[in-house]
């Protein structure tokens, strides 16, 4: 039976083990380290009963924004699919990010042809597209970069600068059309938002 | 000693020059700046260290050191000296000197917190916990209130086992410096350090106490609850440990600790002979569980663990298996297969699962269900059916399964996946490798499947195809061995050290066991990245967690598993046995035809320096080099023994120590495999080989010679040994085996060659024998006994086991 | 993962195998290599369906540019089969729905194909309102019957072509 706990120091060999088995993204040694000595709490395993790791994720705090959470690496062996280990890490993780952490939001990449990771993210984990990076990975493939919001109040904020965003830039886009056609410019419709509260970064 | 001359104003402005031209990297010039002043001044403190780093830096790193060592020599007491070579032995990873070079330093400019400072890591990586609390002592100080001195001491202390002093400074750190308003993620990681260590000094209640009052600060919920939780277990108060177990469940189902605790909170320690009583508890606790947390697989798996009674075990197997018949999951059978080790249970599971079949074939339903199944329900039931008959050693059974399910589905990958293992345990590893490439060419782009192809390749002899394999999915501009080091895949170095293991290449294979040890140095020397990232974090329990985890990074599995082969590999250059499976001459797949492009000389990230190319391809200088085969294995055998119960490991050390002639020490490997095994027949195999090395040595003490007779019960003469052998298998009893009949013959023919007819009976009656890596291995030590024998050997194996490839007959060029 | 969820994929360089072996346990003639090879590349289609994420069945189809200009190109089905065991469950159905949806899309006039006489697949087209267009004697080397039928399902109706003539001259 497969077990989910979260990840401790004797566990970084068998992650790495299981990182080079199922995905092309490696990391050596040190990187699982460093997510473990800076944020221990955000990564979890699954293992089986000789206590293989048969499945982790790698989370972490971004480095630039102390609210916003990522997840570094994600793998199940393909022998234990269909369990819904996946779902299972990735829930335990989104819970410590948001209370260890008080992470706003938890980000990820993933591939844009792996339509069975894209499926578990956006259908099952509810985790909306916020862009595309072209090249993003080693072998210049794209990615989806993908965000969840851990709180409601923020992801309405976030909703609501990115609409400000969208009406000022057409509004930009208008007002530079009409210099270019020297027709009279209209009245200046560019909506002022609240400014936002700018939070001390500690 | 001569006069020093006064510096000219006009050298003085040119060694300030050189520290100029060294932070802009135009060493060439610096160099030549300090080549004019030593040549007035051979003995300048400042010209000479800087030489150093500029040589060094300037890629030539022998003359670096050695400049710098001749400073410290003609300059003992000064501290640059000592710091400049400290700091080029830091460079060279080598701490051990470096921690020493920077003492002298320190020696001689007391009053230096910096050379304290880069000291202490380095007295941290070689463990000189003494010293490292000295240097944190005076450091202290020197700069009493900066942090990371506080903290640093506690880890010592903690490291060193003193916990109490180290929750003493904790406090007083946290009573004087730490910050009052302290909040968040570093406010729970103070409370749940000191929580730990009180916990570890068994001061309960005060660790207790912390979390209790603390409750609402604290928001590393699950460590504090699991914590709660055990300080309650120890105290014996177990209605509340329970309560704080069930809390942990309701935020997690599927971690199988927290319920082992919840049954200890239930006195219930193991699930081991269980009375009665404890059953009926569990049985009561998991149907409560069971509809709280319906949707948990865990809950659905655990009553099979405990239900003794069969007809219950089999009502609810029926129940927890349904699901993964139905949908089709398939991993059941690796779920299922901890209770393997009860007959009973396994008993069950075959009727179970032929009844399901039975259901499945005539009505195309479940045992106990309406529902009309789907076609792939049977398919799964075929699956697990051939698994369970391989696991009960019935491969014509389980073969017959496999085939089946193929029939029905043959797009189903997985199939070929078992069919390849079936064929693994039966040692026909050209089969298994067949059958895996097969599931691998039905999905290019899984991962998975091309990495365990290219185990199977590898475990087949055909390290050429497991290359081919294993570079569609990895980086083509550098070489294989650079990817599988630099991503430290140790699964991949030793299994190819394996393969050329099998093939007597014993010079590659040691070369790939080595790269094994030299990631498990780099994971070592990883310690010196975290120590100033930890003072600005303060993760203090991870930390001394992974402290504590460096001090055992040589205890684990992949680890232990490549040790014992590469000590193989070092005897079987001694010894020279035959081959036990050549490399395959054509591989199965050829590698792209393609070169990877010049490939760039790598540099090291750390110094950017060029890492020189590699100029011992096959090994062969290295092993060379080695002055005593005996005494290099000796190094691993070092790693292994500690805190073992490897019967494996200690013969290993048997026979390397009698090759060393320190036949006391292979006393102590031999009264450890007793104490594990009594009746161990490698226990009386490296007895006697003992025993014989003891009597041919001309050299070997009374004493010592008189602690192995007394250990044998028999005397070191050819007579005696042969005597006692004679009855050996007779005082055995019941519990001969295969392997005691082999043993015992290949003494008769080591030692006596006139009976070679007797020792042959003994060797070929395999009856029982289910184990052909064993033989295999039987084979290659009886090679270096008796060729004659060794075939004969070989012929009777292939007999016990037909299909697996080590015992073919040889075919003749 | 609900059960018996039936699911179409795409033909890729990756899962092709799977494509090769299905073909060679169902249908009664062996294809090439070089058949395979081709699939890939423009002027075919091909679409394989799942059961519960297991590869059960696959059409590959041939685009033929019409010998009439001005005409619409057609499709012909070269390889159309599920597994034994998993016929009747409607995932035939959903992949002949799958090419007749594409003929709309991309605008191909007609479907067609050749079938063994006697098959059961006869059936199975007629349901679909294909008809028998011609027989071709020992049409097949090494099978008997050597017969084939070739049947047909018309995609474009006449009207639709006279609506694309009157849109040409407008």
């Amino acid at each position: 039976m497969v077990s989910i706990r979260p990840c401790q120091i004797g566990d970084l060999m068998s992650m790495q083990n299981a990182n080079l088995t199922c995905l092309p993204e490696n990391y050596q040694m040190k990187y699982y380290l460093y997510h473990f000595l800076t944020w221990p709490q955000t990564s979890f395993v699954a293992e089986d009963d000789k206590g293989n790791v048969v499945g982790y994720v790698l989370a972490k705090i971004d480095e630039n924004d102390p609210k916003r959470g990522h997840i570094t690496s994600l793998a199940v062996l393909r022998s234990q699919r269909k369990l819904g280990i996946a779902t299972k890490l990735m829930k335990q993780a989104e819970v410590a990010l948001l209370e260890v952490f008080d992470a706003d939001c938890v980000s990820l990449h993933v591939r844009k042809s792996n339509r069975a990771a894209f499926s578990l993210y956006h259908e099952v984990l509810k985790f909306k597209i916020d862009e595309i990076e072209k090249e993003y990975y080693g072998d210049k493939e794209d990615a989806y970069s993908m965000v969840l919001y851990l709180k409601p109040e923020v992801e309405e904020e976030k909703e609501r600068e990115k609409q400000l965003e969208k009406i000022n830039k057409a509004a930009k886009e208008s007002i530079e059309a009409a210099k270019r056609s020297n027709e009279p410019q209209p009245v200046s419709n560019v909506i002022h938002g609240k400014k936002k509260n700018v939070k001390k970064i500690e | 000693m001569a006069p020093t001359k006064e510096l000219t104003n006009k050298e003085i402005t040119a060694i300030k020059n050189i520290s100029k031209l060294f932070d802009d990297k135009k060493y060439s010039k610096g160099l030549k700046e300090c080549n004019t002043i030593l040549k007035n001044h051979p003995d300048n403190p400042d010209a000479s260290c800087f030489k150093s780093l500029i040589l060094y830096n300037l890629e030539q790193q022998y003359d670096a050191r050695e400049n710098a060592l001749k400073t410290t020599k003609t300059l003992p007491t000064n501290s640059m000296a000592w710091h400049t070579l400290g700091y080029i032995y830091k460079l060279d990873k080598n701490y051990i000197d470096a921690a020493t070079a920077f003492k002298n330093a320190s020696k001689f400019n007391k009053e230096s917190s910096q050379i304290l400072k880069e000291l202490a890591p380095l007295q941290l990586y070689s463990r000189d916990l003494e010293g490292l609390k000295e240097t944190y002592a005076t450091l202290l100080k020197l700069q009493p209130s900066y942090k990371p001195h506080w903290t640093g001491l506690v880890t010592t202390y903690h490291l060193m086992g003193q916990t109490k002093p180290a929750l003493s400074v904790f406090e007083r750190y946290l009573d004087t410096l730490e910050d009052k308003d302290l909040s968040g993620v570093k406010q729970t990681e103070s409370i749940l350090y000191r929580c730990m260590l009180h916990y570890e000094l068994e001061e309960y209640d005060q660790a207790l106490e912390l979390l209790v009052n603390n409750e609402k600060k604290i928001i590393d919920k699950l460590w504090a609850i699991s914590k709660h939780g055990d300080i309650l277990l120890k105290k014996g108060d177990l209605a509340a440990a329970e309560s704080k177990f069930r809390d942990l469940i309701k935020l997690n189902q599927d971690d199988l600790s927290i319920h082992k605790k919840l049954w200890e909170s239930k006195n219930i320690k193991s699930l081991d002979n269980l009375s009665d009583e404890e059953i009926s508890t569990l049985v009561s606790l998991y149907k409560e569980l069971g509809s709280l947390y319906p949707k948990s697989l865990l809950i659905q798996k655990i009553p099979l663990l405990f239900l003794k009674d069969k007809q219950q075990f089999r009502e609810h197997a029926v129940f927890y298996t349904k699901n993964f018949l139905s949908k089709g999951i398939p991993s059941l059978f690796n779920n299922l297969k901890c209770l393997y080790n009860n007959k009973e249970k396994v008993e069950i599971f075959s009727q179970l699962f032929l009844d399901q079949l039975q259901s499945l074939k005539e009505k195309q339903q479940l045992l106990g269900s309406d529902e009309k199944e789907s076609p792939s329900t049977i398919l799964w039931c075929l699956y697990y059916l051939a698994q369970h008959y391989d696991r009960t050693k019935d491969f014509s059974t389980s073969l017959s399964f496999i085939n089946q399910a193929i029939d029905h589905t043959p797009t189903c990958l997985d199939l070929y996946v078992v069919k390849a293992k079936l064929y693994k345990h039966q040692g026909d590893l050209q089969k298994a490798y067949e059958e895996y490439d097969r599931a691998r060419n039905l999905d290019l782009a899984d991962r998975y499947l091309n990495t365990k192809c290219a185990l199977y390749a590898l475990r087949n002899n055909d390290p050429d195809t497991a290359e081919a394999i294993f570079s569609l999915i990895k980086d083509e501009t550098q070489t294989l061995l650079f990817n599988i080091q630099e991503f430290q895949c140790i699964w991949y170095e030793r299994e190819l050290g394996k393969a050329y293991l099998r093939a007597g290449d014993n010079a590659r294979a040691i070369k790939l066991f080595n790269l094994v040890d030299k990631n498990h140095l780099e994971y070592l020397e990883d310690q010196m990245d975290f120590h100033n990232h930890i003072n600005k974090k303060l993760t203090m329990r991870s930390y001394i967690e992974f402290l504590r985890w460096e001090d055992q990074v040589y205890q684990n599995k992949p680890y232990i598993a490549t040790g014992k082969a590469h000590v193989k590999a070092y005897l079987n250059h001694q010894n020279k046995p035959e081959v036990m499976a050549p490399l395959k001459k054509v591989p199965a797949i050829k590698k792209p035809a393609t070169k990877p492009a010049q490939l760039e000389p790598k540099k090291d990230p750390n110094t950017g320096l060029t890492i020189p190319e590699d100029d011992d391809l096959n090994g062969k200088k290295f092993l060379v080099k080695q002055v005593n085969l005996m005494d290099s294995a000796q190094l691993i055998l070092d790693n292994l023994l500690k805190n073992t119960n490897d019967i494996e490991i200690y013969s290993l050390a048997c026979q390397v120590n009698t090759y060393q002639k320190k036949y006391l020490l292979v006393l102590k490997s031999l009264a450890k495999i007793k104490s594990i095994d009594e009746n161990s027949p490698c226990y009386y195999d490296n007895l006697v080989n003992l025993v014989i090395k003891v009597s041919e040595d001309k050299e070997v003490s009374a004493i010592v010679k008189a602690a192995v007779e007394k250990q044998a019960t028999f005397s070191s003469d050819v007579d005696s040994i042969l005597v006692y052998n004679q009855t050996y298998l007779e005082k055995l009893g019941d519990n001969v085996t295969a392997q005691h009949r082999f043993v015992v013959g290949k003494i008769i023919a080591k030692l006596s060659p006139s009976s070679l007819d007797k020792a042959l009976e003994l060797i070929l009656n395999v009856q029982g024998e289910t184990d052909w890596k064993q033989c295999a291995d039987n084979l290659q030590s009886l090679s270096l006994v008796s060729s004659e024998l060794s075939s004969k050997y070989r012929e009777k194996l292939h007999q016990q086991f037909p299909i697996a490839n080590y015992f073919q007959p040889k075919v003749e060029n | 993962m609900g059960k018996n969820l039936i699911e179409l994929g795409d033909l890729t360089d990756k899962n092709i195998g799977q494509l090769v072996l299905l073909n060679n346990t169902t249908l009664p003639v062996t294809y090439e290599e070089k058949f395979y090879s081709k699939l890939l590349s423009t002027g075919f289609v091909s679409k394989l369906a799942f059961f519960n994420d297991i590869m059960v069945g696959a059409v590959s189809c041939r685009i033929d540019q019409s010998q009439v200009e001005g005409e619409l190109p057609s499709l012909y089905i070269m390889t159309f089969c599920v597994l034994a065991q998993y016929r009747n469950l409607g995932i035939g159905r959903k992949l002949l729905e799958f090419i007749e949806d594409l003929c709309k899309t991309d605008k191909y006039d007609k479907i067609s194909l050749h079938v063994q006489v006697g098959s059961d697949a006869i059936d199975f087209y007629k349901k679909f309102g294909f008809t028998i267009e011609s027989t071709i004697n020992n049409y097949y080397r090494n099978i008997q019957p050597a017969d084939c039928y070739v049947m047909s399902k018309k995609m474009t109706s006449t009207d639709e072509e006279k609506k694309e003539d009157n849109t040409k001259q407008e």
